[in-house]
């Protein structure tokens, strides 16, 4: 695992828990030099952002009323 | 005749099959798939009905076979990933230059995505992209941003570790990012 795959990991890693102290360490010395692991950061926020808002809660998912009536009929015993 | 089999395959249907279409929905996000493991789940409960001994409702019981259901579509279907993450990121050297984030020339970040998503009212890409993920992981994604749930449920819902979990989210996102940069050619 290379080093920007294990910072931008530790990085969802830190919204679950808090992490250890030395990858809090390394993570703080490596963003200041790398602009990919601070546009992945970024990228993750947006996505989480983007993610939340993507499903209407409301949408349910049915069977049609012909769709129930096949699947009756294949529960049927032959 | 045991008292379970008193149990009427259409009120059955009738009663349950929208709830477990939903369930499985927010597991596979594939309609046809969902309602092909719900079918499979009353047929094998009607096998099974002396099995159900009505200590759970008859609902509980059959979402724990459609569950069953859908963990084991993923292990027959799941194709895993052989890419390392790695393959996302150049190499510290430099001397990668195969990967779309070395030829983009324009690198953006998806901020400039969610501009235009969220101008366009639209996230219809973005669920695009989402098709794109191995099922399992859809099914994570889908479990962890649009329902919410939390890391214990879905660790358990979906039979894998803390660890696997964080791998799994790290992973989609880096996808979900190529996939949508390249939408909007970023």
């Amino acid at each position: 695992m290379n080093l920007c795959e294990k910072l931008t990991y530790n990085y969802e890693k830190s919204k679950f828990k808090k992490l250890k102290f030395s990858d809090r360490r390394s993570m703080k010395k490596h963003l200041p030099m790398c602009k990919k692991c601070r546009d992945y950061q970024t990228d993750s926020d947006t996505l989480d952002h983007l993610l939340r808002k993507l499903e209407d809660p409301n949408v349910k998912y049915v069977f049609s009323d012909n769709e129930k009536k096949l699947l009756k009929s294949n529960l049927k015993p032959q | 005749m045991s008292e379970n089999n008193n149990i009427d395959p259409g009120h059955m249907v009738d009663e349950h099959s929208d709830y477990l279409l939903s369930f499985a929905m927010s597991k596979l996000q594939d309609l046809e798939l969902a309602k092909d493991m719900v079918q499979d789940t009353f047929v094998s409960a009607l096998t099974k009905i002396d099995k159900f001994e009505r200590r759970s409702k008859l609902r509980t019981w059959l979402t724990s076979i459609l569950n069953r259901k859908i963990i084991d579509h993923w292990r027959k279907a799941e194709t895993r990933y052989t890419d390392p993450a790695s393959h996302f990121f150049s190499k510290e050297d430099g001397s990668d230059n195969g990967h779309w984030l070395e030829n983009s020339g324009n690198q953006k970040t998806l901020e400039t995505v969610e501009d235009l998503i969220v101008k366009d009212e639209t996230y219809l890409e973005l669920g695009y992209c989402l098709e794109k993920l191995p099922e399992r992981w859809r099914g994570v994604v889908a479990a962890k941003y649009l329902k919410e749930s939390d890391s214990e449920t879905i660790c358990d819902d979906f039979e894998i570790t803390t660890s696997n979990l964080w791998v799994i989210i790290h992973r989609a996102k880096l996808v979900l990012r190529d996939c949508l940069k390249s939408k909007w050619e970023l």
